[in-house]
């Protein structure tokens, strides 16, 4: 299909979710995900409570699933939509199309800045933006945890731990069946997965949505720092200290390796933010054992990337890359793993 | 039969400096030039495993065959039977892991040991610059 063809379908099914005439302009396909197609286009809204011209990204879905667990478009939507309206800095949400030529589409706002985690942490131009990254994203995750999950019905649409596991033990048991499956022997996780079954601080008392991958390269930056949240399709429900730990793995500080949160500033001040803004307190040694959890599942999930190019069901190469990058989070976790836990 | 150079490493080489050098400079398309940079990365991955040749992984089925108590007794006679030994060896360790055997104890610190040499062996080609940048704090 062209883009001309595509932009004239858009145009006849947008007309029933904007109640009115709408005219598509700027159609060009942007840097998508592996299980996204993403599209930008202008939308102008002849009339109407949508009425205005609009920047807007289109998603549609591809073939491939990251992850078992991975929120489809549609569930994706739901949470954004509980987001947006719980005020968070998320790009509002516009249209849900179930049948799109045959697929989910969602439309949301386009957001100016930039996303890419490596620009972020070293360029000049975004200094005083990063600065306050640290406060902001640990405000605004302290907010996403506290979204009501009934008030915005999000039970039936999130994956959340089997009974009689806590969020913990269900991602062990995801990782040794992953593992299992790939068939490729990795001593070094092995090694840290027992360190982990055996040193399950208890989980937080009360379960939350969790994002499922905050951190720099999802998040929208602009001169002001945080300006969105996105990418929430690994949305759960399940221990926040997930969410609070995950941008301490190594590699999501994008080679600012001193900065130990997200290579733009100390855990601890983004803990006190995250504190601040009604977030629970950080236990150090609960923080540690999701950092290494962090780790870990990355690793894992290089290999589950791997594998998926092996397999064939990808032909990505980024995909065949990742297979090649497990042992810099093994040998980070195994460091971890080494250290003395820190002092409460 | 002995091939005439450029050898295997030098090909290799040669291709990665041509990306490097000629066809990554001429892409304007960020995705793409992001995908260049991978596929170059890659290829200097592959250069480096060739360079430092099979005795890595004889020295990793040493410390291996020594850590799960199995004298050699005979060493594989061609790479796909160290291949093949490798994985079973690799098997061996993982379910005794999975098991608790390396818990605590003497044999945890063993073990632990000999993961690590061999997690910082495999930087050694995959990411050397990481492992120096690691090794360093």
């Amino acid at each position: 299909m062209t883009t001309d063809e595509l932009k004239t379908a858009l145009e006849s099914t947008l007309v029933r979710a904007a109640k009115s005439r709408v005219q598509v302009s700027g159609l060009a396909q942007m840097a998508g995900g592996a299980s996204r197609e993403l599209w930008r286009l202008d939308v102008e809204v002849a009339e109407g409570e949508w009425a205005g011209r609009h920047p807007l990204v289109m998603q549609r879905p591809l073939g491939g699933k990251i992850h078992a667990h991975a929120l489809d478009l549609k569930q994706e939507f739901i949470v954004r939509q509980a987001a947006y309206k719980s005020g968070l800095p998320v790009p509002r949400p516009f249209w849900l199309l179930e049948d799109f030529l045959g697929r989910y589409a969602t439309f949301a706002e386009q957001l100016a800045g930039e996303t890419i985690g490596r620009k972020i942490v070293k360029d000049a131009q975004w200094e005083s933006a990063r600065a306050r990254l640290p406060t902001q994203m640990g405000a605004t995750l302290a907010a996403i945890h506290r979204i009501d999950l009934n008030e915005h019905d999000l039970h039936p649409v999130l994956p959340s731990p089997p009974p009689g596991l806590t969020p913990a033990q269900w991602h062990l048991r995801e990782m040794e069946a992953d593992l299992d499956r790939i068939g490729e022997p990795h001593p070094a996780i092995e090694l840290c997965l027992r360190w982990l079954h055996r040193h399950e601080p208890p989980p937080s008392e009360r379960l939350t949505l969790v994002h499922g991958d905050y951190r720099l390269g999802n998040m929208m930056i602009n001169a002001n720092g945080l300006c969105g949240v996105l990418d929430w399709e690994f949305a759960q429900i399940g221990d926040p200290m997930e969410d609070v730990s995950w941008g301490m793995v190594r590699d999501w500080r994008f080679g600012v390796d001193q900065l130990r949160y997200g290579g733009v500033g100390q855990p601890e001040e983004f803990w006190a933010a995250y504190q601040a803004a009604g977030g629970e307190p950080i236990d150090p040694v609960r923080a540690r054992y999701w950092e290494v959890m962090g780790n870990v599942r990355w690793a894992a999930g290089t290999l589950n990337q791997a594998e998926r190019y092996l397999s064939g069901q990808e032909d990505n190469l980024e995909f065949a890359s990742l297979g090649r990058r497990c042992a810099e989070m093994e040998l980070e976790a195994l460091r971890l793993i080494e250290e003395p836990l820190p002092s409460r | 039969m002995m091939q005439d150079r450029p050898d295997t490493h030098e090909l290799i080489e040669a291709v990665v400096h041509f990306l490097e050098r000629e066809i990554l400079p001429a892409l304007t398309d960020p995705r793409l030039r992001f995908r260049g940079l991978v596929a170059a990365n890659m290829l200097a991955v592959a250069a480096r495993e060739v360079a430092a040749g099979s005795a890595p992984l004889y020295e990793e089925w040493k410390r291996l065959t020594t850590l799960l108590g199995q004298p050699i007794t005979e060493s594989p006679r061609s790479d796909e039977e160290l291949r093949q030994a490798f994985l079973a060896l690799n098997r061996d360790l993982c379910l005794r892991i999975r098991a608790g055997e390396a818990d605590e104890g003497e044999w945890r610190d063993q073990a632990l040991a000999h993961v690590e040499a061999t997690v910082m062996d495999k930087l050694k080609i995959a990411n050397p610059r990481y492992l120096e940048r690691v090794m360093k704090e």
